[in-house]
């Protein structure tokens, strides 16, 4: 009899000292983490779902040599973690490897777990030397939870072996998905035209000299390819009376002879005429571009651009000489200038 | 038989002595003067501590008057003890030895001149020889330095009593007050690290719940005016070093084409390809809101400036320096055109991005 109770004893006594060194093993290494300090965390996208990096940046206090470091997505900061809905390491990698984890400077020979995909996991089991300084850690390919202006905690834990069992250090930083803001503007089609003058009199034609005068326009666009700018109507007509039209090759005016024509220049012989002005690209059309030169061919482009231009300012200039046997009378014409862009 | 009655008498005799005897004995003991001290009608002790065995508890006396008024108090005390009348058990754990007066008593005659006594334990005491003017008023005494009962949650009782003489010997008014010791209540509350964080197009106050919206549309682009448009995000965060706000994203873009950021940040110019944005609230165009909240956070340098616009993608765009509640941060936008503007719908995707220090 005495000798059953005592083997009871002794059985009862393997037990307590089992049950107790079940719970050393169990919770040891939670209870004696120190705190992480100076610790954040970077994402490169706050936007909810996207796959995106995360950079931590922490300071261990122990000195203790660190053989793996997880950090867990949860949905609170402390107690059991329940995982961030949509987080996922699952095609986690090392974005760099990190700086100070063991030993100063950047570190090798450290890898990538994601087999847990709700925590980022890297790990060295040959690591011997232990962490100094502030350490780096940063990953890619990382998915961020999936709702929209919410936040979630990563818990930053250190530890002893290579298989995230025994901690050393935790600690736990916020962060934020955002909902992205999308800006947008319209940009219509414009073509700006305007003519500056709706009369130009030439004056009273005489054999001796040429009348002259001008008119002016403004053009912009913002089409692919620019505009152009044509001029179509009669000749100086009276009645059934015409001044010749200098056409189809530009020339010089001539006293005592009958022409009509125009130019988008600077002028000295007559003096009339204005170069063009303004910031565009736009440019006075052959037969239209020399200076002394006159030309009028009704449906003839007269200016044009060749791509999207901000304003230019033509002067067109109109000149007109008679010979003896032109018949007195009023000479008129109307000029119609039509802007075409081209998107 | 007469020799009986004469023992019996003797004996008698001796009883009486002895009777006599004891009663001598035992009067030092009686006091006599309990028996025509008159009851101090309105009274009250505080102690600004009920732990049990707490020390440096502060005792405060107050009683509207007392009802002698004709002899001057020289000395008054508090006896604390486990009933509330008949022979005193000091309530165990209690102290005065360590009592002073946290002021000078009033209400008991002469302003100045009160002391403590702290030589027996169990009674807080103050006395004042000199004392010639009679009480008035309302009383007030408050002893510093007691040492509670050390039974928690457990009545005891103070016996007031005033004298005429400063040894507290002749009473003249008394009352008795009920104390107790009471269990203190310790509330536990862990605050994690927080990060709250939001962006869209509106949003009431600084609740992230509230926040809505994610399309900025500015219009139509003109070469004659500047169109523009606002967003929002609010954060707040406990991190020690606060936080930072970035954004990121392209310029507005329509293919091939884009609308020029302002990259070294620059007032609106109508006419020129302009894309940017602020914090602030502007006059030219007259667009945003000055950031809102009882927050310590502000716009970054380069954001924060009116009708200066800027547009740095990875830029700061806010933040605090320490742990902050929330501000609320309307982003203007705006746009300008020139005439060569390519036709087309712009747009861009912009994130904003909060890291909280921790």
């Amino acid at each position: 009899m005495a000798k059953t109770n005592l083997v009871l004893k002794l059985k009862r006594t393997v037990y307590i000292i089992s049950a107790a060194a079940m719970l050393m093993v169990y919770y040891p290494s939670v209870a004696s983490a120190a705190q992480i300090t100076t610790r954040k965390v970077t994402i490169g996208s706050s936007a909810a779902s996207v796959s995106t990096t995360y950079l931590f940046n922490f300071t261990v206090p122990s000195a203790t040599v660190i053989k793996s470091v997880g950090v867990a997505a949860c949905t609170t900061a402390s107690g059991a973690c329940t995982p961030a809905p949509g987080f996922s390491s699952a095609a986690s990698t090392l974005t760099t490897q990190p700086s100070n984890l063991d030993g100063a400077g950047v570190n090798t020979g450290w890898i990538v777990s994601v087999a847990t995909t709700t925590e980022l996991r890297l790990s060295k089991s040959g690591a011997t030397v232990a962490p100094t300084g502030a350490q780096s850690v940063g990953f890619s390919g990382v998915v961020n939870p999936s709702a929209t202006n919410s936040t979630f905690y990563m818990r930053i834990t250190t530890y002893s072996d290579a298989a995230w069992t025994t901690a050393i250090d935790t600690g736990v930083v916020a962060a934020s998905t955002a909902g992205q803001i999308t800006v947008t503007a319209s940009v219509d089609e414009t073509l700006s035209f305007t003519l500056g003058t709706t009369t130009v009199a030439l004056g009273a034609l005489s054999t001796s000299a040429t009348g002259s005068g001008t008119s002016n326009m403004t053009a912009a666009t913002n089409a692919a390819t620019g505009y152009s700018i044509t001029v179509a109507g009669t000749t100086l007509t009276s009645g059934s009376n015409t001044i010749t039209a200098i056409t189809p090759t530009a020339a010089a005016s001539a006293t005592n002879t009958k022409q009509f024509g125009i130019n988008l220049m600077s002028n000295t012989t007559p003096s009339i005429g204005t170069a063009t002005s303004g910031g565009g690209s736009g440019t006075p059309s052959s037969g239209y571009n020399t200076a002394n030169q006159f030309k009028f061919t009704t449906g003839d482009t007269v200016a044009s651009a060749s791509l999207p231009t901000n304003s230019n300012t033509y002067t067109v200039s109109y000149i007109a000489n008679i010979d003896g046997s032109t018949a007195a009378g009023a000479y008129s014409t109307i000029l119609t200038y039509v802007a075409t862009a081209n998107f | 038989m007469k020799r009986l009655i004469n023992k019996g008498l003797s004996s008698l005799k001796v009883m009486r002595v002895i009777a006599f005897a004891i009663v001598l004995s035992i009067a030092p003991f009686l006091d006599f003067s309990e028996a025509h001290a008159t009851q101090i009608a309105t009274r009250t002790v505080t102690l600004s501590n009920s732990a049990a065995s707490a020390s440096g508890v502060t005792y405060s006396l107050a009683s509207s008057a007392l009802p002698t008024t004709v002899t001057p108090v020289k000395s008054v005390q508090i006896q604390m003890c486990t009933t509330p009348s008949g022979t005193c058990t000091p309530a165990p754990g209690f102290s005065a030895s360590s009592s002073t007066l946290a002021s000078q008593p009033t209400g008991l005659g002469a302003a100045s001149g009160w002391t403590v006594n702290a030589a027996t334990a169990s009674s807080l005491r103050i006395l004042n020889a000199s004392n010639a003017t009679n009480p008035s008023g309302a009383v007030a005494i408050v002893w510093n330095g007691a040492v509670n009962p050390t039974a928690t949650n457990t009545t005891f009782y103070g016996v007031i009593t005033t004298y005429s003489d400063s040894t507290w010997t002749t009473a003249l008014d008394s009352g008795s007050v009920a104390l107790s010791t009471a269990t203190q209540i310790q509330v536990a509350l862990s605050v994690g690290e927080t990060l709250t964080f939001c962006a869209g197009t509106s949003i009431t106050g600084q609740n992230c719940g509230t926040i809505a919206g994610s399309l900025v549309n500015l219009g139509s682009g003109s070469t004659t005016s500047t169109v523009s448009g606002t967003s929002v995000f609010a954060a707040s965060t406990n991190g020690a070093t606060g936080y930072s706000v970035t954004v990121s994203g392209n310029t507005l873009t329509s293919g091939a084409n884009t609308i020029t950021p302002l990259a070294s940040g620059a007032s609106s110019a109508i006419g020129t390809k302009q894309f940017g944005l602020n914090v602030a609230s502007n006059t030219t165009p007259a667009v945003g809101s000055a950031v809102s909240g009882t927050g310590t956070a502000t716009a970054a340098a380069n954001y924060g400036t009116t009708n200066t616009f800027r547009y740095g993608t990875g830029e700061a765009v806010a933040s605090s320096g320490g742990p902050t509640n929330g501000n609320t941060f309307t982003v203007s936008y705006i746009a300008n055109i020139d005439g060569l503007t390519p036709a087309g719908a712009y747009n861009t995707t912009l994130t904003y991005v909060a890291t909280a220090n921790f």
